[in-house]
């Protein structure tokens, strides 16, 4: 036993953001305890609401006091999940008053932004983190066949992340989506900017796996299945093409496929690709099957407020079920992994596998492939020149 | 048509899926046969998803097998081939509109092939995509198709 005091943590942003999953991990871990929910004082009035009521849920404080907030002595680390438009200066104010950050994915909405957030962090000397894939146990089995040399000689990755979410079927089709180059809003309440919000996942096992720089990236974005991202200008598919240091190639392909488009919560997987062989690791195997005299599992009503089911408390809510058919053959449960590994780091004074350095290149990536699918040719990503902005 | 694909291809004229939008085939086999599985398999794939092809991106090493292209049909819909070494097989996923079809990586010997594979037309196609990928792949641009005479 020892008699360290537990890291106090700070919640920004509330219902409807990835809050909600963070702050449970948060809370099983005994090695820290949640101080209070906080946001800047001109935060949009609806999140305000959603923010009180996050921290009615946990029993904690709130407090529009973001700076009163970032002085007490008793918050260690920040999990920050405030609206991608404020996240860059909302992270980089944390950094500067010395606390340790734990991201939400991706970083920041602009280059800039990241940017200035990984910065903040390396000044500041603190630990960083963000949420993403690589502890999972399919990420962790793909890099020890890596490290095994199950494929020989890595030539490519190809690594696929979609959500089974939302009522599919509603986009209208026939024409190529028309991407602008630099996107500007991300927070919308139906949709989100698929490219960006799921591919960041893949986007970012590649890098942890090759541990190599992206020299070129080719994407597309497109509006096959929804509605909503379509009257929000947002893509529901991304693809990319990437070359990467070291003559790797690697592809992403990413989106918000329909609820009813998969078993499980949808495809999710990494091909490894070798002067040996091939091996696809998936996230969804090994399973079992169930078939049985249960109702078909059917998605739930739309909730008005998240109509494409994004969030946790929708996904919990009365009248919506787990699907049950497919059963992995490992224990399940919700994994607070991710965050209890970056309380490893905080405790061992080690720098995450995903810091915001690497989150940043990410952010650099993405929003390239943004511009790539906008005109239609390969961008070097650092060689982007990209509007000012560092929010 | 190519292994799996053909039963895709009747899924789809069930009407299950919806509008075929995305296919992803991952193509497995000896290097040296990469290249040409490459181009039977985008040949294959224009004929499920059934419209125009556009644009083709196409990286890789074709000596060593690890290549993957990226065909862009006018309509909006996307394939994606990947080729890697390994025991020929083939692992493939349409994405409709409204539902998707998941074809697990099987060996090709449980497959037969049907007569579109060896008719004129196929091989016209599998030519153009040959021609197109070793374009791709020598200048790194992305290659445009030009027009079928059908379109």
């Amino acid at each position: 036993m020892t008699d360290r005091q537990p890291l106090g943590v700070l919640l920004l942003g509330g219902m409807r953001t990835h809050q909600e999953n963070y702050a449970r991990a948060f809370a099983s871990d005994p090695r820290c305890r949640l101080v209070a929910v906080a946001d800047e004082a001109a935060a949009e009035e609806e999140r305000v609401a959603l923010n009180r009521q996050l921290a009615e849920e946990l029993g904690l404080p709130y407090t529009d006091d973001l700076e009163a907030a970032l002085t007490r002595p008793d918050v260690d680390l920040v999990s920050v999940c405030v609206p991608h438009e404020r996240r860059a200066r909302v992270a980089v104010r944390c950094a500067e008053a010395g606390k340790h950050l734990y991201l939400d994915k991706p970083i920041a909405c602009t280059v800039p932004g990241a940017r200035a957030i990984a910065a903040a962090v390396e000044t500041a000397g603190v630990r960083s983190q963000m949420y993403s894939f690589v502890h999972t146990p399919w990420a962790r089995a793909a890099r020890q066949a890596l490290q095994d040399g199950a494929v020989g000689e890595l030539r490519a990755i190809h690594a696929e992340v979609m959500f089974a979410k939302g009522r599919p079927g509603t986009a209208k089709l026939g024409t190529p989506r028309k991407q602008e180059p630099f996107p500007s809003r991300f927070t919308f309440p139906d949709s989100k900017r698929e490219l960006r919000a799921t591919g960041v996942y893949a986007l970012s096992l590649i890098r942890w796996l090759t541990r190599a720089e992206v020299r070129s990236i080719w994407a597309i974005t497109a509006n096959y299945f929804f509605a909503e991202h379509q009257r929000n200008d947002t893509e529901d598919f991304g693809l990319m093409s990437l070359e990467l240091e070291g003559g790797l190639t690697a592809t992403v392909t990413a989106g918000r496929i329909g609820a009813g488009s998969h078993p499980r919560g949808g495809p999710m997987r990494l091909t490894l690709v070798g002067t040996r062989g091939t091996l696809t690791i998936d996230a969804n195997e090994p399973h079992v099957e169930v078939y049985c005299d249960e109702e078909p599992w059917t998605p739930p009503p739309p909730d008005p407020n998240d109509p494409m089911g994004f969030w946790r408390s929708t996904q919990i809510a009365p009248g919506a079920r787990p699907k049950r058919g497919w059963v992995l053959l490992r224990e399940e449960g919700e994994s607070p992994e991710d965050a209890a590994r970056f309380l490893d780091c905080i405790e061992q004074g080690n720098e995450a596998e995903v810091t915001a350095r690497d989150g940043a290149a990410l952010v650099e990536t993405l929003m390239a492939a943004y511009v790539s699918a906008s005109r239609g040719e390969a961008e070097d990503p650092p060689s982007v020149e990209w509007p000012d902005g560092g929010s | 048509m190519l292994d799996p694909l053909a039963a895709f291809d009747r899924i789809l004229l069930s009407g299950r899926l919806g509008e075929p939008v995305f296919l992803r085939c991952q193509v497995t086999g000896p290097p040296e046969r990469a290249v040409q599985r490459l181009a039977e398999t985008l040949a294959a794939a224009t004929a499920v998803i059934g419209g125009v092809p556009d644009r083709l991106q196409c990286r890789g090493d074709a000596a060593s097998g690890c290549l993957h292209a990226i065909l862009v049909f006018r309509s909006g819909a996307s394939v994606l081939v990947t080729t890697g070494p390994g025991e020929e097989a083939v692992d493939g996923m349409l994405l409709g509109n409204h539902g998707v079809v998941y074809g697990p990586g099987a060996p090709l010997s449980r497959y037969q092939h049907d007569a579109w594979s060896s008719s004129p037309r196929a091989s016209q196609a599998v030519d153009s995509f040959l021609t197109l990928i070793h374009q791709a792949l020598s200048t790194g641009a992305t290659a445009t198709l030009e027009a079928s005479s059908d379109d």
